[in-house]
């Protein structure tokens, strides 16, 4: 028996220790699992239905200076190019011809030709020879058909002041000319015209403000210069509205006069005659701040088309046409939010998008110049939270049964965008103001119902004698019994129906419906790990997204409609706080962002329910306007009695309020304890601030009154000539550090210098020999002391930080070495703690050891952060989001500055890596296998109820979700524990030993009796 | 003892007694029990007695010391890792001499009986202490003995944070 | 013979003469030339078993990690318009690798393409230009799985030293007939759970140490006394 036990000991030991496993990786199997990705385009500027060739795709140009193609039928992106960001890849103009697709960007500097359907490029154009200035203006763009032909389209460009012509079906260059006399023309407008001979004419006309036209007349194939002429106008100023039409006219919107200016721009003549001034009130218009609008943009064929558009308030537009001198009416439509044109048959359509009279659905029509095609009005209703109609986007096509047929595509206030079948049912959307997401938190869900009461039971309630507290306890686990055999009923459903439901890789993002609020109630309860969290995005148009964690799907947005995002060093932000979590039953948890108003400069401050989305104040559904501007907002860690954080405000005047109110007692108790900070970036100065009480004169009534002033108790000037400040990294609040110092070789302590008040300011700029430069300086903000500074010469940015328990990691180009390199930064405080019980920044321990390291890198980064964990004792990783799309995940062991060139004993003990200059990314590093992700803005991590877990979620143009975990699954068993074998192992050998045993004692008896 | 002829013999008559055997065969007679095959020494025992008794009580009481070098060479073969070999040497190393500590009060009643009892005894409670810090000197070579700082690392409570600070750039 | 010789003489000296033009013209030229003309740098891809259609889309070109951006065409083949300098070409593809090439273009326009170095920044080890990719091999992002093998445990060192022993203890009895009396005798004198023999001595002189004690002689005396018997 003792044997036979052994052996089932040792076996199960064995077994154990086969499994371990040796370096982290992920598993084929674990593909799409618990992670997801997303992909957007950005808000579009420019939209073009496909009808050529198989009209699958729509093909959009966004702020983002992405370029995509969408299917028309399924909403999701095709194929997609994200040009540079900045001015070098704004797309000026997207062409579509029905066989090829022309982009113009970075101001006219470059011509692309893309095919439709797969977006591989074709041909590239430059039109100048030098690298692109920085500062340029709009450009003109025309497409033309030489000779009228359409076998031989052409686009002409304006850049720099010469205008190229490229032939667009081979992308060669047919002729560049500069343009004479441009000096002081603010921007050109293109137009084709025939001379006397039939030759094609391509006029260039270039608008001074206050002076008038210059008109350049080039012949349409070689650029020769044919003349020169002007029209003086000196009613044109900066932004008038001018357009061209065939039959050599301009057209110019005069708001002063309220008129209509039309000229002929007539060659061989010096001077021009002039504008011809048409007073709109002759036409019975409504009139207020009016503009013309061409039909199609970019593209011009020389015909009869002498229409326009004459947008004549915010609602109303009118199709006019010129007719000789004068303008007449083709329709006049009241109460349009947008309106587009496109081609049908040789004919131009107008559409419409209006909101009808019970403003709760839009109108949708169609207009022929012939009147409107009644078959075309579709009434919609656009889904809640999408603000208003500001973009449509229209293609008119024969149907099966040859009548007239639309597909309408419709982008809201909130960014979003809508494709409209006839039959008025939207096909799909498209959230596209994820893609411009400026901050991301998560949130836990909340307990289930029954564990709930199970807190009511032990809850506040005092006075309850024994044994209704035992009636109730026995009525709630009789209610959990209930609960888990329904859970257990669905259990089975499920499997019956199959299992786990992997996703693709493109999934759109959709709006969850739920049967009923039970069902979503459901749902969004915890589950054992807390792994299953409320993702909230605040992006900039104002539009806040509550994402389910496990797929991406939304689950509730809201949209603020008059709020803007925050600048703060050049950067757009939109601070978003997390003031209660789900912990604290009954408190409803709550999230606040901070936003700048449109209309004024004065602030915003909205709170919500991050679980549900609704405002946590009803009365305030769009927040609340604080009465003075602020500086700084920032979250502390002191709770009030209903464990919420407090926010505190420091306005433009120096003064300080709380929020919430009712928190103001708390922070006044603990009103020396609290600092503030604030770091200018042009001017380079940090000024540090302690609260003091107001005066009682100057205490005012109202919501938000201050009640603090702000004193200032230190000012830091760095240098700001040539330098500006780009980062100021401070360490994550509810960060949690395990161990308080590192274990060295001989068994010491080496402990850390964990100064919770430490923030990592960089700032990056030129030094007096004008080579790049880049300063890190490490400032306590209570005190103003720099604890550590270091310089980085012939070093570029963009640099990215991360800043976590005592250490910083940034990376950053070094220019004279022409490579990327990351930096290592870590602060202990030396062989003992001078107060191992606080931390004080006022009576701080002396100055830290700062152990630092440079290791060559061969990536550049998109973002950088680490990982987190609820008690911090899993490793940390640092993780990377590389350009070429994918995230990296380093274990911090090998960006340790104490990794030793040659190691000895006691470093190994330690358990130091030996120093290599290149650190090299494995391949089973890379957490996103083959998701790779583009346009990332930032990533963020937080973490989940498991220790070993992290969550990660990369957003900007792509999101991407998935679980990261440094030490492996060292907490839970593994996916593919062995349950059958051991089982089986377990049983076998239990049974081996009971029937030895059986046998045993048999042969002794047998053996006793010989 | 005997063959196997002699046991089928033995068992078809086992409780049959055959006096008419020869004196040769006397050998196969099976000795009754208790008989044992030696001759004792009377009253010369008396006198040997209490040398004996201090002879076996010395016995007792050097057992621990006579492990000792058994233990060390047992200690250097198992080396300073830490896997369950030396794990088992160093607990059995340890229980012993703890076990025998606790049995000290039944060793003493064995030892009563010798006029050295207390030198005896001294000995034996001596050597079992010095079982133990050999144990113990092997934990520390392992490194199983909390003497170092980094020991107590993990019992070190984070700081409190005495100042709350917050702000960043300007809005 | 004597005009051929002053033909091919004067033919050399005019190209002597119209090389240092040229030259004079180009050293003439560079002051002129501006900082930040762009040059174009042509290269190809190519992946072999895999269709054009399948791999362009997803594969993007990275000059200096971003700084620049090119595109490629539908037959692979790319072309990239930079200043000059000294630039890192990557082609980055979820599923491929492909190997970073340095490309040097300088002030004439000459380009020269060599092996990426970061360590060595100015070490040359050059490659073709114009630049020609194909991929090292797959991405492998993932580990396996390890597969339970029975093979795995009966190696180990563990199971080994414990399951060994007990077959022995089992198996060769069975192959012994352990009745035998003579087989009995020798197992029982292999056992190693016989007490030492020499313990005795070192009990035996400390009780001499503290008095008292019949010398051992006697005790062997009577021992042989009763086996004489």
């Amino acid at each position: 028996m003792a044997a036979s036990s052994s052996i089932t000991t040792v076996t199960l030991v064995a077994l154990f220790l086969a499994h371990f496993p040796s370096f982290e990786a992920l598993y084929e199997d674990q593909v799409g699992k618990f992670d997801w990705r997303q992909q957007y385009v950005g808000n579009i500027k420019q939209c073009i239905i496909e009808h050529g060739g198989t009209r699958r795709h729509i093909f959009v140009s966004t702020d983002a200076n992405v370029l995509a193609g969408i299917h028309a039928k399924t909403g999701n992106v095709a194929w997609r190019h994200i040009f540079r960001q900045g001015d070098i890849g704004v797309i000026n103009a997207l062409i579509y011809t029905g066989q090829e697709l022309v982009t113009v960007t970075g101001n006219g500097f470059a011509v692309r030709m893309w095919d439709p359907s797969s977006g591989v490029l074709q041909w590239e154009t430059l039109t100048s020879q030098t690298t692109p200035m920085e500062k340029s203006q709009t450009p003109a763009v025309l497409k033309f058909n030489e000779e009228n032909s359409a076998k031989k389209p052409r686009i002409a460009v304006t850049y720099a002041g010469h205008v190229s012509v490229v032939n667009i079906k081979n992308g060669e260059e047919l002729w560049k000319d500069a343009i004479p006399n441009s000096d002081s023309v603010q921007d050109f407008l293109l137009q084709v015209s025939t001379d006397e001979d039939d030759d094609g004419v391509l006029v260039v006309i270039g608008r001074v403000p206050g002076i008038g036209f210059r008109v350049v007349r080039f012949n349409a194939k070689d650029g020769s210069v044919l003349g020169q002429t002007q029209i003086p106008s000196p009613w044109v100023q900066e932004d008038t509205k001018c357009i061209t039409l065939s039959g050599d006219k301009i057209v110019c919107a005069d708001t002063q006069s309220k008129s209509i200016r039309i000229a002929t721009v007539k060659p061989k003549q010096q001077t021009q005659s002039g504008f011809i001034s048409v007073p709109l009130i002759k036409l019975q218009l409504q009139i207020q701040d009016f503009r013309v609008e061409p039909l199609e943009k970019f593209s011009m064929d020389a015909g009869d088309h002498q229409s326009f558009v004459l947008r004549l308030n915010e609602e109303s537009i009118a199709w006019v046409k010129l007719d000789g001198d004068d303008i007449r009416i083709i329709q006049n439509i009241p109460s349009v939010l947008a309106h587009s044109f496109d081609l049908y048959k040789e004919q131009y359509m107008l559409t419409t998008a209006s909101e009808d009279q019970s403003k709760r659905f839009i109108l949708l029509q169609s207009f022929s110049k012939d009147g409107e095609v009644a078959s075309l009005k579709n009434r919609i209703q656009l889904p809640t939270q999408s603000g208003s109609i500001i973009m449509v986007s229209a293609s008119h096509m024969d149907k099966k049964d040859k009548s007239i047929g639309s597909r309408v595509l419709v982008k809201t206030s909130d960014e979003g965008l809508h494709l409209i079948q006839q039959g008025g049912q939207i096909t799909w959307s498209r959230e596209e103001s994820l893609a411009s997401a400026l901050s991301v938190e998560m949130v836990d869900l909340p307990v289930s119902e029954t564990e709930a009461q199970f807190e009511d039971e032990f809850g506040t309630k005092k006075g309850d004698n024994i044994f209704s507290m035992f009636a109730r306890r026995i009525s709630t686990q009789m209610s959990q019994l209930q609960s888990y055999f329904v859970h257990l009923k669905k259990k089975i459903e499920s499997f019956q129906h199959g299992g786990v439901v992997h996703h693709g890789v493109d999934q759109l993002t959709y709006a969850v419906q739920y049967e009923s609020d039970e069902t979503m109630g459901e749902y969004l309860t915890r589950d054992e790990f807390s792994l299953h969290k409320i993702i909230i995005v605040a992006t900039k148009p104002g539009k806040v997204f509550g994402l389910d964690s496990e797929d991406g799907a939304i689950l509730w947005s809201y949209f603020l409609p008059n709020v803007a995002p925050i600048e703060r060093g050049g950067k757009l932000t939109l601070p978003l706080m997390i003031q209660r979590t789900t912990a604290h039953f009954p408190n409803p948890p709550q999230c606040t962002i901070i936003a700048k108003s449109k209309d004024s400069d004065k602030n915003v401050i909205f709170s919500f329910n991050p679980i549900n989305g609704k405002p946590s104040l009803p009365e305030y559904p769009v927040g609340q306007v604080l009465p003075n501007p602020l500086r700084q907002a920032t979250m502390q860690n002191i709770v009030d009695l209903e464990f919420m954080k407090v926010i505190v405000l420091l306005d433009k005047d120096n003064k300080v309020s709380v929020y919430p109110s009712t928190a103001e007692s708390i922070v006044a108790k603990n009103m020396d304890k609290i600092y503030l900070f604030t770091a200018d970036s042009t001017s380079g100065a940090l000024n540090g601030y302690r609260l003091l009480p107001l005066e009682e004169n100057e205490l005012l009534k109202g919501e938000f009154h201050p009640i603090f002033s702000a004193e200032e108790v230190w000012h830091v000037q760095l240098p700001s000539l040539l330098q500006r400040i780009t980062h100021v990294v401070s360490k994550r609040p509810t960060e949690e550090v395990h161990s308080q110092g590192r274990v060295l070789g001989d068994r010491t302590v080496l402990y850390k210098y964990l100064n919770p008040n430490l923030v990592v300011v960089i700032s990056e700029g030129e030094d007096a020999t004008a080579k790049s430069h880049v300063t890190v300086y490490l400032i306590d903000v209570v005190t103003g002391n720099i604890v550590f500074q270091t310089d980085h010469k012939r070093v570029e940015g963009p640099v990215h930080v991360v800043h976590s328990e005592n250490w910083v990691v940034y990376h950053f180009w070094n220019n004279r070495f022409r490579r990327n390199e990351v930096t290592v930064l870590e602060l202990f405080e030396g062989k003992s703690q001078k107060n191992s019980t606080a931390f004080s920044s006022l009576d701080p321990p002396s100055a830290p050891l700062v152990e630092r390291q440079s290791y060559v890198f061969s990536e550049a980064l998109q973002a950088i952060t680490t990982t987190q964990t609820e008690k911090g004792i899993t490793s940390k990783h640092v993780l990377m989001v590389l350009q070429s799309g994918g995230i990296v995940s380093l274990p911090k062991r090998i960006l340790d500055p104490r990794r030793p060139l040659v190691p000895t004993q006691q470093h190994k003990e330690e358990g130091l890596i030996p120093y290599t200059p290149e650190l090299v990314v494995p391949q089973t590093a890379y957490i996103n296998y083959n998701q790779s992700v583009f346009g990332v803005r930032s990533i963020h991590t937080s973490p989940a109820g498991l220790e070993s877990t992290c969550l990660v979620l990369a957003y900007g143009l792509d999101f991407y979700f998935t679980r990261a975990t440094p030490s492996n699954l060292f907490d839970v068993l593994k996916e593919d524990f062995d349950y059958l074998l051991i089982g089986t192992v377990l049983i076998g050998l239990l049974v081996a030993a009971i029937v030895t045993r059986r046998l045993a004692s048999m042969k002794a008896l047998r053996q006793a009796w010989q | 003892m005997a063959t196997s002829v002699n046991v089928v013999k033995n068992r078809r008559s086992k409780w049959v007694i055959d006096l008419t055997r020869s004196k040769q065969e006397r050998v196969d007679v099976v000795s009754p029990v208790g008989y044992t095959d030696r001759t004792l020494s009377e009253a010369a025992s008396q006198e040997k007695d209490s040398t004996l008794v201090t002879k076996k009580c010395w016995d007792i009481a050097l057992a621990p010391l006579k492990q000792l070098p058994m233990n060390l060479f047992l200690m250097y073969m198992a080396g300073n890792t830490i896997s369950i070999f030396p794990i088992m040497m160093v607990g059995m190393m340890v229980w012993r001499p703890i076990q025998a500590l606790m049995s000290l009060k039944a060793t003493f009643r064995l030892l009563e009986g010798s006029p050295q009892s207390y030198i005896q005894m001294f000995v034996f409670f001596v050597s079992n202490l010095l079982g133990i810090s050999l144990a113990l000197y092997k934990c520390s070579s392992m490194g199983l003995l909390p003497i170092y700082s980094s020991d107590w690392l993990s019992f070190l409570e984070p700081q409190e944070r005495m100042e709350f600070s917050g702000g960043g750039l300007t809005f | 013979m004597k005009t051929v010789y002053v033909r091919t003489v004067l033919c050399i000296l005019t190209r002597l003469f119209l090389l240092l033009l040229a030259y004079g013209e180009d050293a003439v030229d560079s002051a002129k030339r501006n900082p930040n003309e762009l040059f174009t740098i042509e290269g190809k891809a190519s992946v072999p078993g895999m269709k054009a259609s399948e791999w362009i889309p997803a594969t993007k070109i990275l000059i200096d990690g971003g700084t620049y951006q090119g595109f490629l065409k539908s037959d692979g083949s790319f072309q990239l318009f930079v200043p000059t300098g000294s630039y890192v070409i990557d082609l980055t593809h979820p599923a491929l690798d492909f190997e970073p090439q340095r490309v040097d273009v300088n002030s004439k326009g000459n380009k020269r393409a060599r092996k990426l170095n970061n360590i060595q920044p100015n070490a040359v080890s050059h490659l073709t230009y114009p630049l020609r990719f194909k991929p090292k091999g797959q991405m492998n992002y993932f580990q396996k799985r390890e597969e339970f093998r029975i093979i795995d445990i009966l190696k180990s060192p563990m199971v080994i030293m414990m399951v060994l022993p007990i077959v022995f203890l089992v198996l060769i009895p069975k192959l012994i007939n352990t009745d035998d009396p003579e087989i009995k005798k020798e197992m029982q004198s292999l056992n190693l759970m016989n007490p030492k023999q020499d313990m005795p001595d070192l009990s035996e002189m400390v009780t001499n140490l503290f008095g008292g004690g019949a010398p051992p002689q006697k005790k062997k005396e009577k021992a042989v006394k009763g086996k004489k018997k």
